[in-house]
Formats: C-alpha cells, structure tokens, sequence
C-alpha cells in the first residue's frame, strides 16, 4: 500500500530455534517491523513469540539473522528498551530502589518519567514488588521500560493482568509513543485492543508465521465465506484456510477468482472479518483435509 | 464524540474516519475552510493509531477533501455540494455491476424502483 520505502527497525529472517530437550519453538520465521510503526505479534500459547522476542533481544541462541535498525542488537542495544515476559527480576525491592536500580545500569533513564508513570498506576513506591499483582508488577515494568529513552520499545503483553482502565492507559502510551515516531513491537492475546492500535500484525502458530500483514488491509482484502458443510471444495483451491464447523464449511481467501467461484456456491454467505474474525478462521482452519 | 469507530464494521478503520469526515461536511459540522482535528486529537479522541488517522487525512488531501497549510493543520477544501456529488459518484461505481447483473437478468427499471421505494420507506 505504502509507495515509500520505510526504513526497518527490524527484520528477521530464517529465525530457528530448538531448546535444549527439543522443543522446536521458531520454525523459519521472516518478518520485518518498519520505523514508526506498531507490530502486534499475535498467536495463541506456546506459538513462539515470546522465544522470537528473547531472540530479537539476544537473551538466547538462536539460528537465522536478526538486525535492529540494521545493526546487530548489542550495538543498538541502547536504543532498544523491553518489558520482558517473565516479570519477577525487581521482587525483593520497592519500586522506589528498582528505579535507582536502573538509574545506575541503564543508559538514557529518566527516573522522573518513571515516578510519574507509576503514580499513574497508581503503585506504592515503598512496598515490596513481591507482594505486588500481576497487573501491578506488569504496571511497574511498563514504568521503567517507558523511563528509557529508546527508538524501539518491545513489550511482551504489556496488558498483562491490567483491568481495563489501566489497559487503555497503555493503549494511549502506546499512541504516544508513535506520535513520537518511536517504533513498538509487542504481543499480545487481547485481539480487539490490537485491531486499534497495531498498523501491522504478524500471526504465529506452532513456531511458524501464518500471516504478515497491514491490518486495515485485511478488511480490504480478506473475505470469509460459509457454505453448506455437503459443498465439495475443488482440488486447487487458493485460500489462506479451509474449515468445517458442525454446520458450515468456512473459507478464508484474498484470492479474486476463489471469490468468484465461492460466490457462486447456493446459499454461500459472504463477510468481511474483522481481525477477531480473521484471527479465528486462520487459526482453526489450520486442520482442514 | 462526533466520530465513531465500529470495529464490527466492514469497512477498514481509515476508510471509516475518511467516512466521518466527509459526513462531517455534509451534517454542516465542517465547512469549507474549516480547521478539522489534528492527527494527534482525533487518533487520541477516537483511540486509534495516529499512523491510520495520518493515512487517512493522506488519502482525503490527495481526494482534494482536505488541505493542510502548514503551521496551522488541515482544513476543509470542499463544500457540501461538492461531497455530495462525490459521494453520487462512489455509488455509481458500485451501483454499476448491480445494474448490469438486473439488465442482464431482463428486469425492467420500473421493477428496480418499486423495489428502491419500498426499501427508501423502511
């Protein structure tokens, strides 16, 4: 859609990787992020992203290439601030000590836009993290990810365990930050808070990229059709799935000439997803035979 | 809030704030040379991605919808009028296939109006 050429703040490509014990977590994954856009990374448990994520930032070996800002991480490692997924690294400190804490070892923070951001939340900056919720804790390291000054902020569900008040707090932080032309990656389950807020998706599943893509492009482009379940689909049939539920036979297609053909189906009902729509149908239609 | 985004809607979320625009212009709330919402406003009012409200003021600016002078933001470029027979426009391109189908098909105009009628009534 975009006739410019946008600069990437990431790009990866072949990403591969088996854990000790032979979990093979990331199956060939190629996606790239543009500067000034937010990449929501979606997909059910255990689809990868959160191994993607510690790839990106090198907390793991990985096979494939990976550049941040066409670099490779530790030399923008600086410039690239995170909420990581496990969230119990500050546990014996107050939230008051975790911001000295990154005062000292982290470049470019700023411990009053870490103040501020927790008194947003609303945290106790005297009490222990242990004690804290998940949402809490989630609301202490959105503070200090945000007190870094950065170009690429990566959240892992960064509306982790947050009520919904709070959730669009972070939706509007998130805005702000693009309004700053900072680029953000971030996952997330939550598929109509993404809908809003995300310029382009990338789907996993079982450690493979289903889909990549603009998400006010699937309206544009993306059409579900529901047929009766006794419909025989031809051999060679372009379409991102194929399902059957108890009483339908479903077909997700970008394809012109499989719309035309499916439109022709008796009694074929045709919609346009939305992402949660999308989202379902891609996924479920995975098993079809 | 005068704009409203339906993500139920089959219409992309820039096509729909490109949408409340032009009906902005044509309930009166915009006029030619009115000063519309900034990026930042509108995506913060209507909680959506800047970079979605920015294609879309793009693709008005480039329609000749909008027009933005610097310094000071976007403004209306055209009247009611003018959104009015655009927007004919746009239905007779999808109007279009329809007819086509309805002649093929050997109905008459006559047949088409009842139907238009009783579907202008509901």
């Amino acid at each position: 859609m975009e006739t410019t050429k946008e600069k990437k703040a990431l790009t990866i490509k072949g990403l591969d990787k088996v854990y000790k014990g032979g979990v093979h977590a990331v199956k060939g994954v190629d996606f790239s992020v543009d500067e000034g856009e937010v990449h929501a990374l979606l997909g059910p448990n255990g689809a990868g992203k959160t191994t993607t994520i510690k790839s990106v930032l090198g907390f793991i070996n990985y096979k494939g290439d990976i550049k941040v800002f066409n670099e490779e991480i530790d030399v923008v490692r600086a410039n690239v601030a995170f909420v990581p997924e496990d969230k119990s690294f500050y546990e014996f400190m107050s939230p008051q000590a975790a911001i000295k804490v990154c005062h000292r070892i982290i470049e470019q923070f700023e411990p009053n836009t870490a103040f501020d951001f927790m008194r947003r939340f609303n945290l106790p900056m005297k009490k222990k993290i242990k004690g804290f919720s998940h949402g809490m804790k989630t609301a202490l390291y959105l503070s200090l990810c945000l007190a870094q000054k950065s170009s690429l902020y990566i959240f892992d569900e960064p509306t982790w365990g947050l009520d919904p008040i709070r959730r669009d707090d972070v939706l509007e932080i998130i805005r702000n930050l693009v309004i700053d032309g900072k680029t953000v990656l971030y996952t997330s389950h939550i598929i109509s808070e993404v809908e809003k807020i995300a310029d382009r998706i990338s789907i996993m599943f079982d450690g493979q990229i289903l889909f990549s893509g603009y998400t006010d492009d699937i309206k544009a482009n993306y059409r579900v059709y529901y047929m009766p379940l006794d419909h025989q689909l031809p051999e060679q049939i372009n379409c991102l799935s194929a399902k059957k539920d108890r009483e339908k036979l479903i077909v997700l297609t970008d394809d012109k000439q499989t719309m035309q053909t499916l439109r022709e189906v008796a009694e074929t009902e045709e919609v346009v997803p939305n992402l949660e729509l999308f989202f379902q149908t891609l996924l479920r239609g995975k098993n079809y035979v | 809030m005068w704009m409203r985004i339906e993500l139920r809607s089959p219409l992309p979320v820039y096509e729909q704030i490109k949408m409340g625009i032009k009906e902005a212009v044509l309930t009166g709330k915009f006029q030619r040379d009115s000063q519309i919402p900034s990026i930042r406003e509108l995506a913060k009012d209507i909680q959506v991605n800047p970079n979605t409200v920015a294609r879309a003021y793009r693709e008005l600016e480039r329609e000749g919808i909008i027009f933005s002078r610097p310094g000071i933001g976007f403004m209306i470029n055209i009247n009611r009028e003018g959104i009015k027979s655009q927007l004919l426009k746009d239905f007779e391109g999808e109007l279009l296939p329809m007819v086509n189908r309805i002649k093929k098909a050997g109905i008459t105009k006559e047949d088409v109006n009842e139907v238009i009628d009783k579907l202008w009534k509901e």
